[in-house]
């Protein structure tokens, strides 16, 4: 009799720590060192170990789908909002109730049915060369379409999510029309064909191969925190605009970092766990100095750079929209030929 | 193993070889442990008939018999006839030792040792038996080659060509040397040469053959 | 008939395998006649420039996506012929027609490059040329204008691209022509030269069209690679057919769309092979008897020698130094703040892989040439040709292909086919098997083609049956072979890309899927240089076991 309450006491004791396994799966698309000292961060504290898998081609949603439920993520995190809403409609999140989440975040980074969550928000914006462009000669997306711009401008490919959640954007304010003039316009300004990376963008504004570039805020202060000195240099030589801020005009252009809980997650708990210590003031307070991210509260953000940028109007369109036209602005850029 | 009784009768063989007509009707007995040569110029198709009756080819027509069984179908590895190559094909990554053990496999192991130091002795290539087949001069192969054809017990051992790939000077000793093997190890045998000195040294009878064509 | 009867295992054992091989070609086939998807028609079509009311010049269209990834294909095609074929002719000429000191030294170090991942190069170089490149571009502008400058950027990116191409694939070109300079007999030289000619004009006339089956070989190998390559064309921004696979599958999530255009490609490859067939031709070229001496090459000036030296190690030193010693000097940058431990796992982890691929591999290429060589029928050397064909598939094709089939047997819930895909890593091992099938025969193939015929009929007159021939016979005379083609798939597994970024596990990096994303995705260079470094050094030892293994064969 002993024995056999004995081997059942083990086998539960083993199932509970089976159920209980003290870690949580990541699959992310966020690149940053800074991130793994969050994570350690998280460790310490909660004793959940975190594993991360990385996007290497961008094929993390097709991967999680296709492994299903023997994929092991917990936590989808991606740089940008279109793949958040894209993992949704792929049928690979599920919802993840949570009140610290809905204190913690701002109704508007967050999804209305809670399939995920932003933590860390940036703008994308133009960054053009002190030298040759007067402060306030750029104040609006739609001046880049200007003649007075030919073969000054450049930017990233059309492929790349960020510059499609900007024209996602566009299409929700002003209509796919209005989008394919504004891709049409840029792209014929430009002063070479789309190449290379955010960064790329702005070296070669910086060595005069065009004079304005789009590019998203915190790229801006990687190179200005850079440890190589060239990419200091760089940044030295550029300012940047937040465009569209006048009262008429839609704001600028912003997106997310966000996490979502996989729909076969074996560790839910943790990855909801994970959500809220990223959403949590203690980490919020980091990303402006680690990341040169905005926290979600902007006004709260610490680093020196980012204050010195000042507060800017956002685009207050819901970012779920922004996502839901993204297939849209993939074809617009194709139509418009920027490639 | 007494192979007096061993007869090996091929009956109206023919075969074509790449739409050529090789051997046409071609009948064939040998009887009683004897060793016939088959004697002919190239092209006359006496390797042809040599390799159906191994089984490496397979007639057109005709059927062979050994000792009362229809062989004609037999796969090459069921016949238990023993082939020497004319260029000895002896396995170069075997020692003379497990080149001849190789064929043995069909003997109760213990059998085996006992077997190959037999037709070593019977062959003189004891003292060589470790050597590999590239230490060897052209008239030890050669034993090799037969040494391990016959180390089988087969019903009966084919030659094709074994003396063309030697030296003129070996050729006289060695065929007196391979017609006594053969005798001791009352195998018939089949020889296959272009040589008539060969076939008289080495055969009890000698068929001529003459191109098909 | 009988005998037929008894070849039956090993001959269904082939036919199995082409099945498996040419299976993605039907796919392709079955996958194409299904409807279109939402976006193909925009990749598809020209784009129309909507008439500028201000303009009154009828409205043009520019090239369509498709067209853009053709037309990259192509130029890259035609830029990789022309290089390779002169600096792997030429430098194959130079080391065998002539003797020198150091020539064994100068032929490796020719060698060399293909232990560099064409990525790892594309990104080096990149780092080298930027500034560089940025002053160019400045100077045709202002000399000329921006049109000219922006144009010139393109010339600068394809010119840059069929450069690092040529210079990863040329090797190809050199061992095959240098191969057939070699075996060339003696006899056909000297009938040259006694009737007048000189060296250049001997070789001309002579040498390089009886060496043109091997060289036609060679650049096919470099020609199927070109059009295959991802990674350096996504980090030099060429669109290529292979790029665009790889965006309607990742971009726009269409499986149906990235199976077009590869259909497309198959349709360029096999016009490739078929061009191929018909400039190797039928014609056999003989081989004289004094071919069986190697041709021990003339001495010759000073001068000549200088040129020979400085020819090779320019060569050498834009294929293999320069991208050395600017992935040696990133790696650096790293190093200090580096955890090695993970890149130990690393290396543990891809080359367990490769092991196991390479192990399938031979052992299907083992059936396939000895299946081929006990029963030589014209339909079993067919079905062996049928089994090759997976390396004309590119990896970009084959794992989009494979991804699907795997969709489709999830979902038939086939309890077998589960099996066979219940790991990621099963199916990207038959996919390197497709893939690398060729790489592993032909070595081993030829392995067989020395084994002299009498050997495998000794063996049946002594009983033996065909399985037990080929492990007692065929196998430890194949040692030297099976090495070769091991050493060989072990290093093109290691630097695979294409097919292990799509199927590879999610959560397992390779040392070639973890270079390309710090490279690519992460932008990371100093970090990425080091599993390129790492990757780099296992290929060169690869190369160099191999080299040593290939002398001591020489009797």
């Amino acid at each position: 009799m002993r024995t056999i309450l004995n081997k059942t006491a083990a086998i539960l004791l083993l199932s509970l720590t089976a159920l209980s396994a003290k870690e949580v799966t990541i699959y992310s698309y966020r690149h940053y060192e800074a991130d793994k000292k969050l994570y350690k961060q998280f460790t310490a504290e909660t004793g959940i170990k975190v594993n991360t898998v990385k996007a290497k081609a961008d094929a993390l949603i097709t991967r999680i789908k296709e492994e299903a439920d023997k994929c092991p993520a917990d936590l989808f995190i991606a740089a940008d909002v279109g793949r958040l809403v894209k993992a949704q409609e792929e049928g690979i999140l599920q919802p993840a109730t949570s009140e610290l989440l809905q204190k913690q975040v701002p109704k508007a980074l967050r999804d209305s049915n809670n399939f995920w969550t932003g933590f860390t928000v940036r703008a994308r914006i133009i960054a053009y060369a002190k030298d040759r462009v007067k402060k306030g000669e750029i104040n609006s997306y739609q001046d880049l379409m200007l003649p007075k711009w030919k073969g000054r401008v450049i930017a990233r490919s059309s492929s790349n999510i960020y510059n499609q959640s900007l024209l996602s954007a566009y299409i929700a304010n002003h209509g796919e029309k209005k989008a394919f003039l504004w891709a049409r316009a840029v792209k014929n300004n430009m002063a070479r064909e789309p190449e290379g990376s955010d960064r790329d963008q702005m070296r070669a504004v910086a060595a005069g191969i065009a004079d304005a570039c789009i590019v998203n805020t915190y790229y801006v202060g990687l190179l200005t925190n850079s440890k190589n000195e060239k990419d200091r240099q760089v940044a030295e030589k550029l300012a940047i605009c937040f465009p569209n801020q006048a009262e008429n005009q839609t704001g600028t252009h912003i997106n997310i970092s966000g996490g979502a809980v996989c729909k076969h997650a074996p560790n839910k708990a943790n990855a909801i766990k994970l959500l809220e210590f990223l959403t949590s003031s203690k980490a919020q307070s980091t990303f402006s100095e680690t990341t040169s991210e905005y926290p979600l509260i902007r006004e709260n953000a610490t680093s020196k750079l980012l204050k010195s940028w000042g507060p800017f109007k956002a685009d207050p369109i819901p970012l779920d929209t922004i996502g839901k036209h993204r297939k849209a602005a993939a074809k617009t850029f194709l139509k418009a030929g920027w490639k | 193993m007494n192979h007096q009784q061993t007869t090996l009768t091929a009956k109206n063989i023919s075969k074509k070889l790449g739409g050529k007509p090789i051997l046409k009707d071609i009948s064939l007995n040998l009887i009683q442990s004897e060793i016939i040569a088959l004697l002919g110029n190239s092209g006359c198709g006496k390797t042809t008939l040599l390799r159906i009756i191994a089984g490496l080819e397979t007639p057109d027509q005709g059927t062979i018999h050994l000792s009362e069984k229809n062989i004609t179908t037999l796969p090459p590895e069921k016949r238990n006839i023993g082939l020497v190559f004319q260029d000895f094909a002896l396995f170069p990554h075997m020692s003379v030792k497990k080149n001849i053990l190789y064929g043995l496999h069909n003997l109760p192991k213990k059998q085996r040792n006992t077997r190959t130091q037999e037709i070593l002795k019977t062959t003189s290539l004891t003292e060589h038996q470790n050597k590999y087949p590239h230490q060897l001069s052209g008239g030890q192969q050669q034993r090799v080659a037969l040494a391990r054809a016959l180390a089988p017990s087969p019903s009966l051992v084919l030659l094709d060509e074994p003396f063309s790939n030697l030296d003129a000077s070996l050729r006289e000793n060695l065929r007196k040397t391979v017609r006594e093997i053969l005798k001791k190890s009352h195998t018939p045998a089949i020889i296959v040469t272009h040589d008539q000195a060969d076939a008289d040294t080495v055969a009890d009878r000698i068929i001529t053959m003459t191109n098909q064509t | 008939m009988l005998n037929k009867l008894r070849s039956l295992p090993w001959l269904l054992s082939t036919l199995l395998i082409a099945a498996i091989a040419a299976s993605p070609l039907y796919f392709i086939l079955t996958e194409v006649q299904k409807p279109t998807q939402e976006m193909w028609e925009f990749i598809s079509e020209e784009i129309e420039i909507p008439a500028d009311p201000a303009d009154t010049s009828p409205p043009e269209n520019e090239p369509s996506p498709l067209q853009n990834y053709i037309s990259g294909s192509l130029i890259m095609l035609a830029g990789v012929t022309t290089l390779t074929l002169i600096i792997g002719i030429s430098t194959a000429w130079l080391t065998t027609t002539f003797r020198f000191p150091g020539r064994t030294t100068l032929t490796i170090l020719l060698c060399l490059p293909m232990a560099i991942p064409t990525y790892v190069m594309a990104v080096m170089y990149n780092e080298l040329l930027e500034p560089h490149k940025f002053s160019l571009f400045l100077w045709i502008r202002d000399t000329y204008s921006p049109a000219a400058a922006a144009q010139c950027s393109i010339y600068w990116k394809f010119t840059l691209a069929i450069l690092i191409l040529s210079l990863s694939f040329y090797p190809y070109v050199f061992l095959a022509a240098r191969m057939a300079f070699k075996k060339q007999s003696q006899a056909y030289i000297e009938s040259s030269r006694i009737l007048g000619r000189s060296i250049t004009s001997t070789f001309i006339r002579i040498s390089l069209p009886l060496a043109r089956p091997s060289i036609i070989a060679g650049l096919t190998l470099a020609l199927l690679e070109t059009i295959n390559e991802f990674g350096a064309m996504k980090i030099l921004g060429i669109e290529t057919l292979t790029t665009g696979i790889f965006s309607a599958w990742l971009d726009f999530d269409e499986l149906n769309s990235a199976v077009r255009i590869s259909a497309i490609m198959m349709l360029i490859i096999f016009t490739l092979l078929i061009l191929e067939r018909l400039l190797r031709g039928n014609k056999k070229f003989h081989t004289h008897r004094s071919a069986a001496s190697e041709n021990p090459g003339i001495t010759t000036s000073k001068s000549n020698i200088t040129i020979i030296y400085t020819t090779t190690l320019a060569i050498t030193t834009l294929a293999f130094i320069l991208p050395i010693y600017k992935l040696i000097q990133q790696a650096s940058l790293a190093l200090p703040d580096q955890n090695l431990q993970p890149y130990l796992d690393l290396i543990l982890s891809s080359s367990w892989l490769a092991i196991r691929a390479s192990i399938l591999i031979i052992i299907a290429a083992t059936l396939l040439a000895y299946t081929a060589r006990i029963t030589p029928k014209w339909w079993i050397l067919l079905t062996t040709k049928i089994s090759l064909l997976g390396y004309a598939i590119p990896g970009a094709i084959l794992g989009v292909v494979l991804l699907s089939v795997k969709g489709t047997l999830h979902q038939s819930a086939d309890s077998t086919a589960q099996w066979l895909f219940h790991t990621t890593v099963t199916g990207l091992i038959i996919a390197y098997a497709i893939r690398f099938l060729t790489v592993g025969f032909n070595p081993i193939e030829a392995g067989f083609k020395k084994i002299n015929h009498n050997l495998d009929e000794a063996s049946t007159s002594l009983g033996r049956n065909k399985l037990t021939t080929l492990l007692k016979i065929h196998l430890p005379l194949l040692r030297h072979s099976f090495l070769a083609a091991a050493i060989i798939l072990f290093v093109d597994i290691l630097k695979e890309l294409p097919l292990t970024l799509i199927l590879g596990p999610s959560n397992n990096d390779t040392l070639a899927t973890k270079t390309y994303g710090l490279f690519a995705a992460e932008e990371r260079i100093p970090e990425g240089s080091i599993p390129a470094l790492i990757l780099v050094a296992t290929s060169l030892l690869g190369l160099l076991i191999l080299s040593t293994i290939l002398k001591d064969k020489q009797p």
